[in-house]
């Protein structure tokens, strides 16, 4: 078990007087790949965001190879940790490869001219996702899962030990989606660390090493697929009752959602506190 | 608790922005008025009796008149009608491109053609070699500065808001060209004419005057206009307003002033205007006491607004149409 | 993807600067021969050559049309250079010095330094007005929209609009009371228009060291601008300190723009239009895009003012209405043509 890298350690985050989150802890290591799954609005890009630094916590703290995030430049920061953002506001013409340039910014800062480990990390960023025959061309002219192999390149190029994938899987076919998460997986496999949020509960049981089930404000529920993805608590935190079967081909769960439940108020959480909806 | 700080920030730049907004509006004109006023117990001076003179600008900076000026440029219509009177036109370079114009100028026809008409160019004032260059107050620092550094002396009017002020021009103009006798002439004579009026338009009782333009301007104390009506025995009501300066008068306070003669200036502008028939045509100022006596007039414009001796004749012209009984001409 | 060389362009725009800046100064109102020219640019150079022109020529050269030449380049420059950073900042390729309303504080500097009767008796007043108008809205601008260190772009902009507003308002009121005395009216409204006559070594003096920081300060920024070309969460993902770059960019636009506005008035378009065409042309990189920026706005802007002098003689043009008039039209054919082929 390699050393904890990423910490979050009772994290409480809001804006005004609400709270996104409230209490949030969890801990990221490499070579392992994290799934984060939970309802919309359960708080999962803002604790993504809380992670990576771009927003600061309220109470609680968040600690990179033990050391606080909030204390450390960004740079070293963009060192060690990425985000590949869901969306990316693509209205300027950059190419393929200059977009994955960017990742490079963390040691090039803002004057030093690209050099030859430069030139060669982002050569094997677009080898491994693929990009190679597209790096000239604008990406403007990709189609939505060819974007988001570009900004994975991107995260490869800069070389972090951890990346933080938000929604990496929303609106692409179903194709990209196994596409996507089997580039992740290898990037784990090659010893990093990986965090992504992801709503399809049977791909997370699929390709996660561990599930947070994020609820709220909390980490309610933690551990492998099959340890954690249980109808019961698929009640519980996404209010549907679901069927799960274990796949002995693929050798992990699926699970098929079945009825929505009715919700019941939130002290009622963490009890089978719903009921089925009379159909 | 972090809620006091911000709502102590917003309360802040809400005074900020308010009082900024009120210290524009209330305090802008006050403000002027005193840094105006400040700066005007600035003016130019000439030093010396003969040449060569020291000329002194406004601003502070001394400049070296050698000898009579020869090549003398004139940039504002002010200094065309002075020199018209005090030199002779082999010494003029330049005058204004007003300066024919017989609508707006009183030295129309006074300059022989060898005598270049100028548009504004500093580069053709420049390329006409002068030594000595006549401009008002409002001239850009940055032309002074560069007619300074370029050796060019140069003489700024910067008081011409009485008759005694455009008297000190007339002499301060002589005195920068040598030409002190006439000058003097011609202050001589504008004094004469000015004591004539007030000679025959003594003991009459003053009518109340209001000098009116369409777009509402008028006049206060503190201007020439202001000073002619008092001196040809009127009473300029713009004062019971408690204005001053060229300023503007709203319809209603015009009205409301009840002035029992009206004055507007007519433009020779080849349109066939009568302002007089339009105002008195005009519904809004039937009760007024100057239109019910029918005590409306236009003069030539040219007189009333110039800033030169020709602002005599306007002088004479009101005094002969306030009180006609009392004018011989 | 079509796109020229940018080394290219960038050359181009630089010779282009130039002859622009040449033309300028070899053209005016008054003719001098091309002789009397040479030798007084090789007796400014300190070579001994015998005087064969007037005292007036060399100063109309060296002291009227020079320095005029100079601040077109300046502030065509740093006009440009604020739109291109401006642009890259916002993510908005509508976005010029005008839309932090910063433009509007200087122009209300300078229209107070007009009334007050400053600007008759020091050459500096006017200027300096205009920047402590500029300064004091970018940091009014950037107070207001920022809340615990978090500037949101969305109300950084709506702030500068605000404030912007607030500006031309009380620009319009001051122009109101100063027209019922016709000379100051007309310098405020002259002045308004933007225009570079009158401009000596004295304006070049005042504006360069400003501009020069700020510019330098902001070509350092180009890869920060990239990376916040394609989000905010992108940038901050790369390592970029979003806090830190976008106070820099808003104080050094800020300090261009005061400075600009300061010595010319109000001049419009240049800022808008010139990066929005390079970035056509060239791509959306920086590196390239912001050193481009500065020569092409130099460049049109020299050339602009030119026109300006000479298209009406012996009148000119107001600055600021002819970079408009060309600067519009050009700008509503880029959307037409760009609405075509449905790129942004």
């Amino acid at each position: 078990m390699s050393e904890v890298l990423l910490e979050a350690r009772q994290v409480v985050f809001g804006y005004g007087n609400g709270r996104i989150l409230d209490g949030a802890t969890l801990s990221l290591r490499r070579g392992e790949l994290l799934g984060l799954v939970g309802p919309n609005g359960s708080g999962k890009s803002t604790l993504i965001r809380l992670l990576l630094g771009l927003l600061v916590p309220q109470s609680g703290e968040v600690l990179l190879e033990g050391v606080r995030l909030s204390s450390l430049p960004r740079t070293q920061v963009a060192r060690l940790i990425t985000l590949v953002p869901q969306e990316t506001a693509l209205d300027f013409e950059f190419s393929v490869r200059e977009i994955v340039a960017m990742g490079r910014y963390p040691y090039l800062g803002r004057f030093r001219p690209e050099g030859t480990r430069d030139r060669q990390a982002i050569a094997e960023a677009l080898r491994g996702t693929q990009l190679e025959q597209l790096a000239a061309r604008s990406v403007h002219t990709l189609s939505g899962g060819e974007r988001q192999r570009v900004l994975i390149a991107r995260a490869v190029a800069q070389q972090t030990p951890l990346i933080l994938l938000d929604e990496p899987t929303a609106n692409q076919d179903v194709a990209h989606q196994l596409k996507t998460l089997e580039l992740v997986r290898r990037l784990v496999r090659e010893g990093r660390g990986a965090l992504a949020s992801v709503h399809d509960l049977s791909l997370a049981a699929r390709f996660c090493d561990r599930i947070l089930f994020l609820s709220q404000g909390r980490i309610a529920a933690e551990g492998t697929p099959r340890e954690v993805i249980t109808e019961r608590n698929v009640a519980a935190y996404f209010h549907v009752q679901a069927r799960i079967r274990e796949d002995e081909e693929l050798g992990c769960l699926q699970v098929w959602p079945v009825a929505p439940l009715e919700e019941l108020p939130p002290d009622h959480v963490g009890h089978s506190g719903t009921r089925p909806v009379k159909k | 608790m972090p809620w006091r700080k911000v709502c102590f920030v917003d309360v802040l730049t809400c005074v900020v922005l308010f009082g900024s907004t009120g210290i524009l509006i209330f305090c802008l004109g006050p403000i002027r008025d005193a840094l105006v006023g400040a700066r005007s117990l600035q003016e130019t001076q000439i030093e010396g009796v003969s040449f060569p003179k020291t000329l002194v600008d406004p601003a502070g900076i001394s400049q070296k008149l050698v000898r009579p000026p020869q090549r003398i440029v004139s940039t504002v219509l002010m200094g065309d009608e002075m020199l018209a009177a005090l030199v002779p036109s082999e010494r003029l370079r330049a005058v204004t491109f007003l300066a024919d114009d017989a609508g707006i100028s009183n030295c129309a026809g006074a300059f022989p053609a060898s005598v270049t008409r100028l548009y504004p160019d500093l580069e053709a004032v420049l390329a006409l070699e002068p030594d000595l260059v006549l401009a008002t107050g409002y001239n850009r620092a940055e032309t002074v500065s560069l007619m300074v550094a370029a050796g060019i002396p140069i003489l700024r009017f910067t008081r011409y808001d009485s008759f005694q002020e455009l008297m000190d021009n007339l002499l301060l103009l002589g005195a920068a060209t040598g030409t002190e006798a006439r000058a003097s002439e011609v202050v001589e004579d504008m004094r004469a004419r000015i004591a004539r009026v007030t000679r025959r338009v003594q003991n009459l009782p003053h009518l109340r005057v209001l000098y009116y333009s369409s777009g509402g301007d008028t006049t206060g104390p503190g201007t020439v206009m202001h000073e002619m009506m008092e001196i040809a025995g009127g009473s300029n009501v713009v004062q019971e307003a408690g204005l001053r300066g060229p300023t503007r008068l709203p319809l209603e306070m015009a009205l409301g002033l009840q002035p029992e003669v009206i004055v507007l200036s007519a433009w020779n502008l080849g349109r066939a205007s009568d302002p007089v028939a339009e105002l008195m045509a005009d519904p809004v100022w039937q009760e007024v006491p100057a239109v019910r006596n029918r005590r409306v007039y236009a003069i030539n414009g040219a007189w009333l607004t110039c800033v030169s001796q020709h602002a005599v004749r306007g002088l004479e012209e009101l005094a002969a149409l306030l009180h006609p009984e009392k004018t011989v001409p | 993807m079509r796109r020229w060389s940018p080394p290219l362009i960038f050359l181009t725009a630089c010779v282009l600067c130039l002859v622009g800046c040449c033309c300028g100064v070899v053209l005016g109102n008054m003719p001098i021969s091309i002789e009397h020219m040479v030798g007084i640019v090789a007796e400014a150079l300190s070579f001994d050559v015998e005087r064969t022109w007037r005292p007036w020529e060399a100063t109309v050269l060296l002291d009227v049309r020079l320095p005029r030449v100079l601040v077109a380049a300046l502030v065509g420059g740093s006009l440009a250079l604020c739109g291109a950073a401006l642009q890259g900042l916002f993510k908005n390729p509508l976005a010029d010095s005008s839309v932090l309303g910063v433009s509007a504080g200087a122009s209300l500097g300078a229209v107070l330094a007009l009334y007050l009767g400053l600007a008759a008796q020091t050459v500096w007043a006017l200027p300096l007005l205009a920047f402590v108008g500029a300064a004091l809205t970018a940091f009014a601008v950037y107070a207001i929209a920022s809340r615990r260190g978090h500037t949101p772009v969305g109300t950084l902009l709506l702030s500068g609009v605000a404030l912007g507003g607030f500006n031309a308002a009380m620009t319009s009121f001051v122009l109101s009371i100063a027209l019922a005395n016709y000379d100051i009216g007309r310098q405020i409204i002259g002045w308004l228009m933007g225009g570079l006559d009158g401009r000596t070594w004295d304006h070049v003096k005042l504006a360069l060291p400003a501009m020069l920081l700020g510019t330098v300060v902001i070509l350092t920024h180009a890869r920060d601008l990239d990376a916040l070309l394609l989000g905010e969460t992108h940038a901050g993902a790369v390592g970029v300190n979003i806090v830190r770059v976008r106070r820099s960019i808003i104080l050094c636009t800020s300090l261009l723009t005061g400075a600009a506005v300061a010595v010319s008035g109000a001049i419009g378009f240049v800022g808008l239009v010139v990066p929005h065409v390079l970035r056509l042309v060239i791509g959306p990189g920086h590196r390239w895009l912001l050193p481009t920026s500065i020569v092409t706005g130099a460049a049109f802007l020299v050339l602009t003012d030119m026109a300006a002098r000479t298209l009406i003689r012996p009148e000119e043009i107001r600055l600021g209405v002819l970079t408009s008039a060309i600067g519009a039209p050009f700008f509503i054919f880029l959307l037409l043509k760009s609405r075509k082929e449905g790129v942004l």
